[in-house]
């Protein structure tokens, strides 16, 4: 209750101030009697009925003219107008249709008739697809190969070639591109050829289509007394995730670091011991990981730093057991972590993980055991390394025992970055399945720009909610300014979809979730959420009532004196 | 100024001195005094500006220097030999108390033309009250903590002197000076206007109404006000940010160190959406008597005066023993009714309570961590409950004095009121 002490206490000395201000305003002559003989007190001079019929005015005049205006203008409750509406149609999934059409050239110079196959392919796609708002567009490219229409990105491009001789239908990824070299085989028929075709499209994109499924969806319930609750035109395909794998999805949804414009990258080198005592990090990592880093850049930008850290130590709850060499192998053994180890392994007591910096951080650890642990080996990790949800990964490494123990070279960090990389991908969100990194990037931009959809639209929603729930907050202009930024950079964003071009998406998606953040925490509104309308006898009484009652008092009195000589002058005449 | 002054002014200049000199470490740990040092008045922070301004940076950078940039200019001609700055301290209290005598001298404070106590010659002598004044021990430990307080009491004393020997654009120019290095005693323009007024001699009277006269002196006012801001924009090399940093933080308590006020408790305490409110609040709750104060005492001018520095003393935002050192002097010229006044013990135990124990409780909750805030919050309230008590106590005794004077009669017998 210390909030009430103020009031309380500077009421008090409000009293008494009006004490003083009270007996000054009292005339002693009509005040005062001789209080031994009990006569009335002699009559007022009128000199001194009209000073204190001024006294009395000339606080009511400063408490009117002055105090009652600041009392309006310091308490006024703004309320910017907000376009409520817009903001309930967006939460509820309404006002905009996400659709992602993924447009896929097909290159076929070989095929006696590829206009028919496409058809054939795009029809099998269309009816294997239940989730409309994500669907796969060929387009034969033959003699428009490098003409995108309005900008839109071409998702993949399907190169169908002969294969050789006798072999099944195949196809392969390029790793460093969008190619899908599809190789079909000679003696094929068109019906198996184009039933191939729709199938390892599918296969290609059935992550990506699950992810945005399952994000879409999450968002669509969202529990707002909105009169109509989305009857069909609302269901992102509510339907298809009973289908997939629920489950296998929100496991790989809470791996996934909340997406930031921007991440700080920290490799830390946590040993044992005293040694090694330096790293060829920064080579390595411009060498192996900075290509990934600048391939993500239209996604988000990365800082990166490292540390070494010498004798950390476990926590005291990780104690790695020791498992000696089966006979044949011969002698000695290996140290190996049980599963329940590894939640616990960060030692977050004692190493220095904080983050420094006002965007997310990802943590990547590797860790080199003492000499009288090792080696330290995860039996389920044929790489040794594992991943934290949300927050990093770490790998055990145990050096060679020939080696320099006192410096790792760009060399031996190069198993390490690799698995970095890819541990970062996946804390990203990128979809692990098709073989080819620009694909996966796209299905990334794809996914994040949904997810930033969905949040910032979600964001939103709570706003409009919260502004219902409680009348009695204020909203400052820069709250409105965010609101109609937000809305139109996800109005602008659902079109960049629907038009294909995603990256443009992904930056206003950006924007929206940046601004509706802006929007729910305005430090002024977050204050006084929790101030219910009953306070405010609360604050005012205290102080207020002490000042009150005697400059109310007073008045009355004056009043009732000026009455009483109005109706005797009456009476008079 | 007769021998007994000379004797007083000299033998407080000796003592102050002797403290200056005798205990080295006394003034740094009084200037360290919440009491005594508030953020617009201290010592401390006045170098902190000194030291930015002397190196070519803005005095206001930084957010600890809050004082006038006169002040500035001021002490950057004095050697910065610690001797020269006691001797302008001890030099401002000796100006103190000078104009107090003035003002003893003249008998305003029992007499005015309209009004004559009929206990005047119970009034105390001007050497009586320059020593009630330079040997108040809220006073010497003023002057030895070195707030910058200091030269306002010497310029609102100044400014009164003027107003009692009817010099109303040497007052109200004094009185310019006192608002432009702490912002309240604007306050103190109206009843100065009539103080100087009433002063006048009847055939100037006649020449010039109390409108025009007013008039008069409050354009001088504005014009010295605004003249005074001109030099300290030119001084801060022509920047207005002086205007935020000193009277916006007597207006809007950026600062909450804690002082013997009652502002910095509350606005700690208060939800944040309603501190403008309170803060307008406590502004006009320090101007809502000025008008009522010059109805009804307007025969004693100087009394308005001495209430309104006594009322400001409790309330203003950020007060210390040395506004309250000056209204007590200023009150010592009305010794003639102190016997009106009904609560003196009650009053002069208190003051002593709280003097005694507001540094205990202040270190049992800053330094011993065996108390909190709200110890040292409590002193302080039992602080201004004593000052409200003399205030309006003396008020009361001044009110009965009038009343004696019209009604002979009534002297000594018991009143109520009614």
């Amino acid at each position: 209750m210390s909030e009430r002490l103020g009031p309380d206490v500077a009421a008090t000395i409000a009293s008494a101030a009006l004490a003083v201000a009270a007996e000054s305003k009292t005339p002693p002559e009509s005040a005062v009697s001789v209080s031994q003989k009990r006569k009335s007190p002699p009559p007022d001079t009128p000199e001194n009925t009209r000073n204190r019929s001024l006294v009395i005015l000339s606080f009511w005049v400063v408490v009117i003219t002055v105090g009652l205006p600041l009392w309006w203008v310091t308490t006024a409750i703004y309320r910017a107008p907000l376009p409520l509406n817009e903001m309930q149609s967006w939460a509820d999934g309404r006002a905009c249709r996400a659709e992602f059409p993924l447009l896929i050239d097909v290159e076929a110079p070989t095929l006696p008739d590829p206009e028919n196959l496409l058809k054939t392919v795009q029809h099998a796609l269309d009816d294997a697809n239940d989730f409309s708002a994500h669907h796969l567009r060929l387009r034969l490219s033959a003699n428009s190969s490098h003409v995108h229409d309005g900008g839109e990105s071409v998702a993949a491009t399907l190169r169908l070639s002969q294969g050789a001789a006798g072999s099944p239908h195949s196809y392969v990824l390029s790793p460093s591109s969008r190619i899908i070299d599809l190789f079909y085989s000679p003696s094929y028929n068109p019906t198996s050829l184009s039933a191939f075709v729709a199938s390892a499209l599918q296969e290609i994109f059935a992550e990506e289509q699950q992810m945005i499924s399952y994000l879409l969806a999450s968002s669509a319930p969202v529990p707002s007394p909105s009169p109509s609750p989305g009857g069909g035109n609302g269901g992102n395909g509510v339907k298809v995730v009973s289908k997939v794998n629920t489950a296998e999805i929100a496991r790989k949804m809470s791996r996934i670091v909340k997406y930031s414009s921007m991440y700080h990258l920290t490799f830390s080198l946590f040993t044992a011991a005293g040694a090694p005592s330096s790293w060829e990090i920064e080579e390595a990592v411009s060498e192996y990981l900075q290509p990934l880093l600048d391939a993500l850049g239209g996604i988000s930008g990365f800082t990166v730093d490292s540390q070494i850290q010498f004798y950390a130590s476990l926590s005291s709850s990780v104690v790695p057991t020791w498992e000696p060499h089966s006979e044949e192998e011969g002698a000695g053994g290996r140290y190996t972590l049980k599963k329940e180890d590894l939640s616990s392994f960060i030692n977050s007591a004692e190493w220095p993980l904080v983050s420094i910096t006002g965007y997310p951080t990802i943590n990547f650890i590797i860790y080199i055991p003492a000499a009288d642990q090792s080696p330290l080996i995860i039996p389920t990790s044929s790489t040794n390394a594992f991943l934290l949800p949300q927050w990093g990964g770490v790998m055990i490494h145990n050096p060679p025992a020939e080696s320099d123990v006192t410096h790792l070279t760009k060399e031996a960090l190069k198993p390490a970055l690799d698995i970095f990389a890819t541990q970062l991908l996946a804390l990203l969100g990128a979809p692990t399945h098709p073989a080819s990194l620009p694909i996966r990037l796209d299905s990334l931009t794809r996914q994040r720009s949904a997810e930033l959809l969905v949040s910032a639209s979600s964001t939103l929603g709570s706003l409009y909610r919260l502004t219902l729930a409680l009348p009695s907050i204020s909203i400052p202009s820069s709250v409105s300014t965010s609101v109609s930024s937000t809305l139109s950079s996800l109005t602008a964003a659902c079109q960049e979809l629907r038009r294909g071009r995603f990256g443009g998406a992904l930056e206003e998606g950006r924007n929206a979730e940046e601004q509706a953040e802006k929007a729910f925490f305005e430090k002024s509104m977050v204050g006084q959420v929790y101030f219910p309308e009953e306070h405010k006898v609360a604050v005012y009484l205290p102080l207020m009532g002490p000042v009150g009652a005697p400059l109310v008092m007073a008045a009355l009195k004056e009043i009732s004196r000026l009455v009483r000589v109005w109706k005797a002058s009456k009476l008079g005449k | 100024m007769d021998r007994r002054s000379f004797t007083v002014i000299i033998a407080a200049v000796v003592l102050r001195l002797a403290m200056f000199m005798a205990f080295p470490s006394l003034p740094d740990l009084l200037t360290n005094r919440v009491e005594l040092s508030t953020p617009v008045t201290s010592f401390k922070r006045l170098q902190e500006g000194l030291f930015l301004y002397t190196h070519g940076l803005s005095p206001y950078d930084g957010g600890v220097f809050h004082q006038a940039p006169l002040l500035l200019a001021f002490f950057t001609t004095l050697p910065s030999n610690p001797i020269v700055v006691y001797l302008v301290y001890i030099l401002s209290d000796v100006l103190s108390a000078y104009s107090l005598i003035q003002i003893a001298t003249s008998g305003v404070s029992v007499s005015t033309p309209y009004h004559t106590s009929s206990r005047k010659s119970s009034a105390w002598p001007p050497w009586a009250v320059a020593a009630a004044f330079l040997f108040n021990p809220f006073s010497i430990a003023t002057c030895i903590a070195r707030p910058t307080i200091v030269f306002t009491n010497t310029v609102i004393l100044t400014a009164i002197a003027k107003g009692v020997q009817g010099q109303g654009v040497a007052a109200v120019l004094a009185l310019a000076m006192a608002s432009y290095l702490s912002l309240y005693p604007v306050l103190l323009l109206p009843p100065m206007v009539l103080l100087a007024y009433d002063t006048l001699p009847a055939v100037k009277k006649k020449e010039c109404s109390l409108g025009s006269f007013a008039a008069v002196l409050t354009s001088v006012f504005t014009f010295a006000a605004a003249g005074l801001g001109a030099l300290s924009w030119g001084i801060t090399g022509g920047s207005w940010e002086f205007l935020a940093s000193t009277y916006g933080v007597h207006l809007l308590l950026p600062d909450l160190t804690p002082n013997v006020g009652l502002w910095w408790y509350f606005f700690i305490e208060m939800f944040d959406s309603f501190r403008e409110f309170f803060l307008c609040v406590f502004q006009l709750h320090l101007a809502v008597y000025l008008a009522g104060l010059c109805l009804r005492l307007r025969k004693q001018p100087l009394f308005v005066i001495t209430t309104l520095l006594g009322i400001s003393s409790i309330f203003k935002s950020y007060p210390s023993i040395g506004d309250t050192a000056l209204y007590l002097s200023l009150l010592s010229l009305y010794r003639h009714i102190f016997p009106l006044m009904r609560y003196t013990f009650f009053v002069t135990s208190t003051l002593l309570y709280a003097t005694l124990l507001g540094p205990a409780f202040y270190h049992l909750w800053i330094y011993a961590g065996s108390g909190n805030a709200n110890f040292f919050y409590a002193i302080t309230l039992v602080w201004s409950l004593a000052v409200t008590v003399l205030v309006s106590d003396a008020i009361f005794a001044v009110l009965r004095d009038e009343w004696e004077t019209e009604r002979p009669e009534m002297k000594g017998k018991e009143i109520v009121q009614i």
